[in-house]
């Protein structure tokens, strides 16, 4: 019998990671199910005025107001005439909280992350930067997220937002 | 840093705090020099004791050096001199400069530049010098201390003030709450908890809900008092710092100054303290500098050498006011005036108008300072303005008096808490903004068809003329680009003032005003600049708070000085009183001086109680008696059967300035107006009551609280 070492058994149970999946436009993406504190549901936003393209606007959670990301500008989709749902996101440290709107909420799924593929070379440098890679599920891909990128002072600090977008919207 | 460590820190701080204010005790009464020498001393061995033991060895040799001393003066073979003093403070600061760089860094140091054997050495010779007789260890550098000592004091003095004022920073993140305080949050939680079980349990249907909604708002409302009070920090905590800089300050002036303090366990939220922090500073340094005059000059003036400048701190209706007053020569209201014409702030023809009272408001405007010379101290152009914003800042005001040749008192009033604001909740773009009610002046409403008429135009300009002074309008949907509202009835310009700035802010319509909790925004959105916070609303909505400074600043409003001409215009009809004109009586318009009414309500019908036959209303934690001249509850009453709305226009009025605080309300059917008018003369006529001549026409005064207090004793 083969003595199976611990780090061997850690790496088995590393691959397989729990993602929740969500849709924005006809793509449909993954966050590790451990970086999500909260699905609340389709939340009517309140908008703040002058604020980067990509914040959606505020959301009250437990005591404190969050920034949401909405996720449709980010892929410089054009917004959507249906309220999001909102999901809240922390960011490793737990310092950080905020929200991201999509269009809908999935369900949670498990995949093996050895079987993470990477970005095409031909993507976009912005979308680039946002995805981690994608997974080839038998309805299509499902394109994972890093919470840590969706930071909305992490978006703010790239630049690559504020810019890119305005300029697609105009 | 490990946990002991900055335990370590927290604890040496305090130490030192304590070491600051006993010296500087121990210089003005050494009668108590035991006690005094005694702490300083505890203080210092324990940093050694703890040092030793967690290995910051630079310290421990420092601490070591200081506690040799200090034992030499407990053990009464040294006697208290300045220079002792001098060196103590610098040891102080010596151990201060040290802790701060463990905390900054986690190590204490050991660069070259880093070395404390001057200081060391220093301290062995005070030990030894100044040992007036007895036990001396030949020490071979005892002759030429002295005046190397004094020289190299003088020139240390700066730096010194900018270490201690970094040092302060230090203790900005923990708070030291009682343990009794606590627990009582810790229970109320547990009721909170429990509450919420019980209405989980029970639904919204069931018979006890209401007692439960009761219950969780009474939990609520102690929680939030509870919270409150361990955020309170006694105002001394601030205080204590200002011997050591005062003492510093006076002998860098070459002023003889002493400093007393009064109320110092006033509590106030510690977000507060930390906000007033700086102006406070400020302002003493300005009554040292400015305000005590050369001890020669005052014992000519027939006054003590030493001046004194006095720390006074107290609650009064709802604000804590912090004053800081100096028995010195006083401002002079001719320098002001000239200084203030010479830098082209006022014309002189508006100085020779000007009384005392405007003129002092001169102080706080941008660029003043009438110091004759710019001194390391102060005169350097940062003056009074960042006081005053510093205080608008966090809802505060700034009061200023002074009596020439007697001295001046600076007066800072602070709200309690930051944490809850009284705003008014407006809407303009379809979106709820939340305006501080401490920057609104007044409200107009514009309807639509008088819109075109009275909104004037200076090139693309809008402004409003609001009793014959042009103030600028700025649209708030306009300025955050959001979508144009449908045309409606008309709109509401609130008038503001935020540093200075005046202005007519364009809101579509008016909601209720609330009292609002104040939540952070992200760094992203606090980057837009133009919101200071969010809240969220009775409906459960949110709203972003208005930077109503930043808002100005953003629409390109500037500071205007008009303010003073205003006034001006007010000092000249004085015998004129602004009146608040209303309906109570049919057929009759009633008004009460300006002056008296706190607050215009709008109270739903059932909130107004009866107590033998007497309208009462409870009002902020206050039995408030309501007077009702024109049965206007009963009409209201009648209507609400109809269909009509239940609610009751209640003033709230109170006499300023009055010690009891009585007040009362008075039910109105609508208020009309706010009027310059004329008291008439007595007359038979007029029945007893007092008239006057407002806009022309004849209107009933409300006059006096002594009559009203008579009038609850009669009803």
């Amino acid at each position: 019998m083969k003595v199976v070492s611990p780090q061997e058994l850690h790496q088995e149970e590393d691959e397989s990671i729990s993602l929740c999946s969500m849709f924005a436009g006809d793509e449909s993406f993954g966050i590790d199910t451990g970086k999500i504190r909260e699905v609340l549901g389709q939340r009517e936003l309140e908008r703040v005025p002058m604020a980067p393209v990509f914040v959606a606007g505020v959301v009250p959670y437990r005591g404190d107001v969050l920034t949401a990301v909405s996720f449709r500008a980010l892929l410089g989709l054009p917004e959507s005439l249906e309220i999001g749902c909102v999901l809240v996101l922390e960011d490793d440290e737990g310092q950080e909280r905020f929200g991201l709107t999509v269009d809908s909420v999935g369900g949670v799924v498990t995949v093996n992350s050895r079987m993470l593929e990477d970005n095409p070379c031909t993507l976009e440098p912005r979308c680039k930067w946002l995805f981690d890679g994608a997974y080839k599920m038998p309805t299509g891909l499902m394109v994972q997220l890093d919470p840590q990128k969706l930071r909305p002072s992490r978006l703010a600090e790239s630049g690559m937002f504020k810019h890119v977008l305005r300029g697609d919207r105009a | 840093m490990d946990d002991l460590t900055k335990e370590f820190i927290a604890e040496s701080q305090e130490g030192l705090d304590r070491m600051e204010r006993c010296l500087t005790e121990l210089e003005s009464r050494p009668q108590d020099s035991s006690r005094l020498v005694g702490e300083i001393f505890r203080a210092v061995h324990t940093i050694k004791g703890t040092t030793g033991f967690l290995g910051f060895s630079r310290l421990e040799k420092l601490a070591h050096a200081g506690e040799h001393l200090l034992g030499s003066l407990r053990e009464g073979r040294l006697a208290v001199t300045e220079e002792l003093i001098s060196g103590l403070l610098r040891l102080m600061d010596g151990l201060r400069g040290i802790i701060q760089l463990i905390e900054e860094t986690g190590g204490e140091g050991t660069r070259a530049g880093d070395d404390d054997s001057t200081l060391i050495t220093e301290l062995g010779e005070l030990n030894d010098e100044d040992a007036p007789v007895l036990d001396r260890a030949a020490s071979p550098v005892v002759a030429m201390k002295s005046t190397l000592d004094n020289s190299r004091e003088v020139e240390g003095m700066p730096p010194q003030a900018a270490k201690t004022a970094a040092g302060m920073s230090n203790n900005d993140k923990t708070l030291r709450i009682d343990v009794d305080v606590l627990n009582r949050m810790m229970n109320l939680v547990g009721e909170l908890v429990l509450t919420r079980n019980q209405m989980l349990q029970s639904g919204v249907e069931a018979t006890n809900f209401p007692e439960l909604a009761r219950r969780l708002d009474s939990v609520t409302a102690d929680l939030r008092e509870t919270v409150m009070q361990a955020r309170m920090q006694p105002v001394g905590n601030l205080f204590g710092k200002f011997p050591r800089m005062v003492r510093d300050l006076a002998r860098t002036c070459g002023r003889e100054v002493r400093i007393e303090f009064f109320g110092q366990e006033t509590g106030l939220d510690k977000s507060l303290l930390e906000a007033i922090k700086d102006p406070l500073t400020h302002a003493v340094r300005n009554s040292v500098d400015h305000g005590i005059e050369p001890a020669a000059d005052r014992v000519l003036a027939g006054k003590s050498a030493e001046g004194c400048v006095t720390l006074k701190a107290f609650h009064q209706g709802g604000s804590v006011v912090i004053e800081v007053s100096d028995d010195g020569g006083g401002i002079a209201m001719e320098r002001v005036l000239a200084k203030a014409v010479e830098r082209g702030l006022i014309t002189a023809d508006q100085a020779a108008d000007m009384s005392e009272r405007e003129a002092l408001q001169l102080i706080f405007l941008p660029g003043f300072s009438t110091a004759a010379s710019v001194t390391t101290v102060s005169g350097r152009g940062v003056g009074m303005d960042v006081v005053r914003a510093n205080v608008e800042k966090v809802g505060g005001s700034v009061e200023l008096e002074s009596k020439v040749g007697v001295g001046t008192t600076l007066r800072l009033r602070v709200p309690l808490t930051l944490a809850i604001v009284p705003a008014l909740v407006v809407r303009s773009g379809g979106q709820s903004f939340a305006l501080p009610q401490t920057t609104l002046v007044e409200l107009v409403y514009i309807p639509a068809r008088d819109a075109v008429k009275v909104i004037e135009r200076i090139g693309a300009a809008e402004v409003y003329r609001l009793r014959e002074r042009l103030l600028p309008m700025v649209w708030l949907d306009r300025l955050l680009g959001l979508k144009d509202s449908a045309e409606s009835h008309g709109f509401y310009m609130a008038v503001l003032e935020a540093e200075g700035c005046r202005y007519g802010l364009v809101v579509d319509d008016l909601l209720a005003p609330e009292e609002i909790v104040v939540k952070p925004l992200s760094a992203v959105l606090r980057e837009i600049g133009l919101f200071s916070g969010a809240t969220v609303l009775g409906n459960g909505t949110l709203a972003l708070i208005l930077d109503i400074a930043a808002t100005a600043a953003r629409a390109g409003v500037k500071p205007v000085i008009e303010e003073e001409e205003e006034q001006a215009a007010e000092v000249r009809n004085a015998d004129n009183e602004s009146f608040l004109v209303f309906e109570d009586k049919t057929r009759e318009r009633t008004a009460l001086p300006l002056g008296i009414v706190e607050r215009i309500e709008s109270v739903p019908l059932r909130q107004i109680e009866y107590a033998n036959g007497r309208a009462l209303l409870q009002y902020r934690g206050e039995l408030l008696p309501l007077r009702d001249d024109g049965h206007v509850l009963d009409e209201i009453e009648s209507r609400k059967g109809e269909g009509g709305e239940d609610a009751a226009i209640v003033l709230i009025c109170g006499e300023p300035g009055s010690k009891s605080s009585y007040r009362m309300g008075v039910i109105v059917r609508r208020v009309l107006d706010v009027s310059d008018g004329t008291l008439l003369e007595q007359d038979s006529a007029a029945g007893g009551a007092e008239l006057a001549m407002v806009k022309d026409r004849l209107t009933t005064v409300i006059r006096g609280f002594e009559s009203a207090a008579g009038w609850r004793e009669v009803a």
